[in-house]
């Protein structure tokens, strides 16, 4: 069971790294499908809530390898701080998840909340590329959901659920390419 | 299905707007009618009948006033904008973003407010703007971070500690949603007014802040608590000085404006931190006036601040002078009164220090008011309904409470 | 209807003459003048219609201005004086002055405002209106011209603030700020120095040249002769008050001591101003000011003389509100050193009797009372020999409009002469009703009959002590031929030379010179700070998260 965990938790620490560190679609979609799939997994209790999540990567990934820029891009030149960034933060959320926080939900799940939060916004803040500041939305967003999951199942749960996948979709479904300005 | 309708129609609305942008006449004419009936839809609320929600939403009467409140300055600044402004663009970034707004009062918690700022946060960026998308979605998306960690630590333990970080969080989550220090993003003073960081603060900003308050505040326990008020009073104390410094030395008068705004959401957020119902109304008014009086009077003042119009100082322009530095019998007066009021209540130097950051602000209000220009045609009416607001704000401040069941 | 509505009426027809003029200006009628004017006089008859024949106490309530405090009205004796301190200036400015019809129909709500400032029953009544009223003049003002107002409106917003800071604090300590309800105990100190700092910044009583003398040096006075002449009673207005509010006595006998002598100062003060005027047009600036400093030392003496002193020569001020924007500065006058001397006390005018009062009655005060008395005789003294020197001074300053009508001045001079005359009448009839309503007991110490003024050290009529001196100095101006020696291109030395003229230029000049040193400004870098910012850096962001979650944590 602690190996299952401790795989749940590296796909999704994974995923999220990958969104950190990639710059190429195929490295983000990637990233994303991992860490939606590794949250998903750390939240098996809530079938319905998992699959909600799941589900919403994996079409959020797929949407994202319409456009953006080619490739993988992954550890390009002077990505060393992230790299950085993201095993340190590998190894805080994972410190803070499982032994300081007692809830909500089991560690696993707190550990992947964690990594989408605190690596979604690192890139978020780090960044001035529309793609890859979408794909930091979007592990946000999945955390949210994940979080909601992990505080227990009720109506009003599922239903933050469902849209915290929703929102992930639609996420996806912005374009990668910068608008121009205009008007007043 | 109240509560739906109030928030289909704008979103509908918003949608045709895009949809129907080559033909701008049509498309104001159903983004118009659909955020009318929004409108109506919100203000039907009011009739218990029209509260049952299918999907099990709810509108407390506060944060619905500011909506109707935020549907009536949508209306103004698009039916009165200046020549030259995309007003069907205004209409549906207006639409949608009320949209969402309507999503964030209805939220069950606040974690589904933190999925509809991520969601509103990507639309606003995704506004044709000078800045690039992750620059415009940096504050909104420290907000989410901070609201799922503020929720994360409220789950995290019985220790105190957890209750008084997560109440740091929630309360910073707010603060950078409205994109006040110390979370001040870039301004690009070329930039299109729905575009600007002045959006938020300006208009998603006050009805998110009453809509996420009446989540936090009963959820923060008794060890949150305290940080809760002090640190909404400290960054309440804060915007309101360097709003009101900031204004009267910056450089720029678009800075000038922006900083005015903090200096209003400065009070606010002292009101809000004053957990007392004096401090409350205070704060709502403060940001019904946000909505009705300077958001919409900084978008007719944008010709001049682009440099397409000269400033003028007219009488008119003095008189929104006196209005924007709170003077009677405008809406700073009963603000001013609610919030001194609260103040002593609590604790009387902090009384002093607003009564000092309201002496300054007199500082800036006439730079302000000279940027509106020479109002004529569509923007002197709308000068004129701005200041009657005020004026209803200011001598009539009970009936504005009321309807937002204070 | 409800009950107390009368109470209203003197505003409302000064605010439906507003509207009128306005509707009538729009439709091309340029009758705003004489409609502005001649609603300030039916505001004034209504004013005493409703008081004089009954002196029934009348109250009228409004709605909640915010939760907990409603909108009240009263007109009772200490409002009738202070709405004829406000009506009788007014009048007589709106009638005489030279105004266009969007002006007219400002003025008249302006007026409206202000008397209903003064006839609110409460702190938070007040404030609304006499907010409105300066935001009202503000405009005026700065419709025509900007100079004065940038001492103008920060001195009445801050006057403002502090008279709201009071009426909350009021309502938080006693759960009302109604001036005839809050219980003795609940006026402290604080909350009564608040007041005063609102009266001392609204009504310009301040050692230094205040905006009521500061409104002189406009090219044209129309604007801000009438904002002196409507604000400048709302802060006595307020002291006043507080004797009401706190029982017959302010809440500490220092605060009458202290505001004892700052009404000397005041006097003494706005005196040596005046005696080195370069122009008539500054020594009459100082006239108010001079005789506000006697009427706060009057009030601060607390004695029913006092107050009666204090509000006799509140009256004495308005008439001389009314007087000086009105003196021709045309060509010289025969006349001039007439109206320099009733300006500067000389009897028979009321000026002359309202200052004996003020003095009579801190004399009879006694215990250091006496003292102030001398000094303010000096501030008299230094007043006649400011208004000698000011014969000879040119009428106005270069760019000046000339100001002034014959007409008005007459009006008002017999005014001012009549009121010395029929001293008496005014005090009994309307100075001493109005320490009966807010000081317990009845004043019996002072009365007035006929022309005399009755006190317990005896009576005295100002016409009896003047008359025959201006029958002595009347005579031979109007018996001689020759004109006046026209005023010197060089002004002649003033009596005393002001020490610290030009300091404040001096203290400016070097604080606007100061400035952080070069290698220390980039700890002081707000811009900076603000860059690093919106550029939202995480590390910035993450370092100030983890001091506030240390902060917290303590």
């Amino acid at each position: 069971m602690l190996a299952l965990e401790l795989v749940e938790v590296v796909v999704a620490w994974l995923g999220a790294a990958l969104v950190v560190l990639s710059d190429g679609r195929r490295g983000v979609a990637l990233g994303i499908a991992l860490y939606a799939a590794g949250l998903a997994s750390t939240l098996l209790a809530d079938p319905l809530a998992a699959a909600a999540l799941a589900l919403a990567g994996l079409v959020s990934a797929g949407l994202r390898l319409r456009d953006g820029h080619r490739g993988w891009g992954t550890l390009p030149p002077g990505s060393t701080p992230r790299l950085l960034l993201c095993v340190v933060s590998g190894v805080l959320a994972a410190y803070a998840g499982a032994s300081l926080l007692e809830g909500p939900g089991p560690a696993p799940a707190r550990v992947a909340i964690l990594l989408g939060g605190a690596l979604g916004v690192a890139r978020l803040l780090s960044t001035t590329r529309r793609e890859a500041a979408l794909a930091a939305a979007t592990l946000m967003t999945l955390a949210v959901g994940g979080a909601e999951a992990a505080i227990g199942a009720s109506q009003v749960a599922a239903t933050v659920v469902l849209a915290a996948a929703i929102a992930a979709m639609l996420l996806g479904l912005l374009p990668a390419a910068e608008g121009e300005p205009g008007g007043a | 299905m109240g509560p739906e309708l109030a928030l289909g129609f704008p979103a509908a609305g918003a949608v045709l707007a895009a949809a129907l942008r080559r033909r701008p006449a049509l498309a104001l004419l159903c983004g118009g009618l659909l955020g009318v009936a929004g409108a109506l839809a919100l203000g039907l609320l009011w009739l218990p009948p029209a509260q049952t929600s299918f999907l099990g939403l709810g509108l407390p009467a506060a944060p619905r006033a500011l909506l109707i409140f935020s549907a009536l300055a949508l209306t103004l600044v698009v039916a009165l904008a200046p020549a030259g402004a995309d007003r069907v663009g205004l209409l549906a970034a207006g639409l949608a973003g009320s949209a969402g707004l309507v999503a964030v009062a209805a939220a069950p918690d606040v974690l589904a407010v933190a999925v509809v700022i991520a969601l509103l946060a990507a639309g606003h960026a995704a506004l044709p703007g000078g800045r690039p998308f992750a620059v415009r979605m940096r504050g909104p998306g420290l907000a989410v971070a901070l609201v799922l960690a503020g929720v994360l630590l409220q789950h995290g333990g019985d220790a105190p500690a957890f209750a008084r970080l997560s109440a740091l969080a929630l309360v910073l989550a707010l603060v950078a949603a409205a994109g006040l220090v110390p979370f001040l993003p870039e301004l690009d003073p070329e930039e299109p007014a729905p575009a600007s960081p002045v959006a938020w603060t300006g208009f998603f900003g006050p009805a998110l802040a009453i809509a996420m308050v009446a989540r936090i505040q009963p959820t923060v326990g008794p060890d949150g608590a305290p940080v809760y008020g002090a640190l909404l009073v400290g960054l309440g104390v804060l915007n309101l000085a360097w709003g009101t410094l900031g204004a009267w030395l910056a450089e720029g008068d678009v800075a000038a404006w922006r900083y005015s705004f903090l200096a209003d959401w400065g009070l606010a957020l002292v009101g809000l931190g004053i957990v007392v119902p004096d401090g409350y109304a205070a704060a709502y008014l403060v940001l019904a006036s946000v909505l009705l009086v300077r958001f919409p009077l900084y978008l007719w003042a944008r010709p001049v601040l682009v440099g397409r119009a000269a400033g003028a100082m007219g009488p008119a322009n003095v008189l929104l002078a006196a209005a924007l530095a709170g003077a009677a019998p405008f809406a700073g007066f009963s603000i001013r009164l609610l919030l001194l009021r609260a103040a002593t209540t609590v604790y009387w130097p902090l009384a002093l220090v607003l009564g000092l950051g309201m002496l300054v602000w007199l500082a800036h209000s006439l730079r302000l008011a000279r940027t509106l220009g020479a109002p004529r045609g569509r923007a002197a009416v709308g000068v004129v309904l701005a200041l009657g607001f005020s004026l209803l704000l200011g001598v009539a401040p009970a009936l504005m409470l009321a309807l937002g069941g204070l | 209807m409800p009950p107390g509505i009368q109470v209203a009426l003197p505003a409302a027809v000064l605010g439906a003459a507003a509207l009128l003029v306005w509707f009538a200006g729009a439709a091309g009628l340029r009758v705003g003048r004489p409609l502005a004017a001649t609603s300030a006089w039916i505001a004034l008859a209504a004013l005493c219609l409703l008081w004089l024949p009954r002196r029934g106490i009348a109250e009228l309530a409004g709605p909640n201005l915010i939760p907990g405090a409603r909108l009240l009205f009263r007109l009772d004796a200490v409002s009738f004086a202070f709405g004829l301190c406000v009506l009788v200036p007014a009048a007589l400015l709106l009638t005489f002055q030279r105004r266009g019809w969007r002006e007219s129909g400002a003025a008249a709500l302006t007026v409206a405002a202000a008397l209903l400032a003064v006839l609110a029953d409460g702190i938070l009544s007040t404030s609304l209106f006499w907010g409105s009223a300066a935001t009202l003049l503000l405009v005026q003002l700065r419709a025509d011209h900007e100079r004065a107002t940038e001492v103008f409106w920060p001195a009445l917003l801050a006057g403002w603030l502090a008279l709201v800071w009071a009426g909350v604090a009021l309502e938080v300590t006693s759960g009302t700020a109604v001036y005839t309800a809050v219980p003795v105990t609940a006026m402290t100190s604080a909350t009564f120095l608040l007041i005063a700092a609102a009266a001392a910044l609204g009504s310009g009583l301040v050692p230094w040249r205040p905006w009521t003398a500061e409104m002189w040096d406009r090219p044209r006075l129309y604007g801000g002769s009438l904002a002196v002449a409507v604000l400048f009673p709302i802060g006595f207005y307020l002291l006043v008050r507080a004797y009401a509010a706190d029982g017959g006595r302010w809440p500490s006998a220092w605060l009458n001591v202290l505001l004892g002598v700052l009404g000397v100062v005041i006097a003494l003060m706005s005196a040596l101003r005046a005696q080195a005027a370069p122009t008539r047009r500054e020594f009459l600036s100082e006239g108010l000011p001079g005789l506000g400093g006697y009427a706060l030392l009057a009030f601060a003496v607390g004695t029913p003389i006092g107050i009666s002193a204090g509000v006799t020569t509140l009256l004495v001020a308005a008439g001389l509100a009314a007087l000086l924007p009105l003196l021709p500065e045309g060509p010289e006058s025969r006349s001039a050193p007439l109206l320099l001397a009733l300006v500067a006390g000389a009897p028979p005018a009321a000026t002359f009797a309202a200052r004996a009062l003020v003095l009579m009655a801190g004399f009879e005060a006694g215990e250091g009372w006496g003292f102030l008395a001398v000094a303010a005789v000096v501030a008299w003294l230094l007043g006649f020999a400011g208004a000698a020197r000011a014969g000879h001074l040119p009428a106005r300053p270069r760019g000046a409009e000339a100001a002034g009508s014959a007409a008005g001045a007459g009006l008002a001079a017999v005014a001012l002469l009549a009121g010395g005359a029929l001293l008496g009448q005014v005090v009994s009839r309307v100075s001493v009703p109005a320490t009966a309503e807010v000081l317990s007991g009845a004043p019996g110490a002072i009365g007035g009959g006929g022309v005399a003024v009755l006190t317990t050290a005896g009576g005295w009529a100002a016409v009896a002590l003047g008359l025959p001196l201006l029958v002595l100095v009347l005579l031979p101006i109007l018996v001689s031929r020759r004109s006046l020696p026209a005023a010197t291109a060089d002004a002649p030395e003033p009596p005393l030379r002001l020490p610290w003229t030009g300091i404040a230029a001096g203290v400016g000049a070097r604080l606007s010179g100061l400035s952080v040193p070069e290698q220390y400004r980039s700890l002081v870098n707000p811009r900076a700070v603000e860059a690093a910012m919106g550029r939202g850096q995480p590390l910035l962001w993450a370092v100030l998260l983890l001091a506030l979650a240390v902060a917290v944590n303590r």
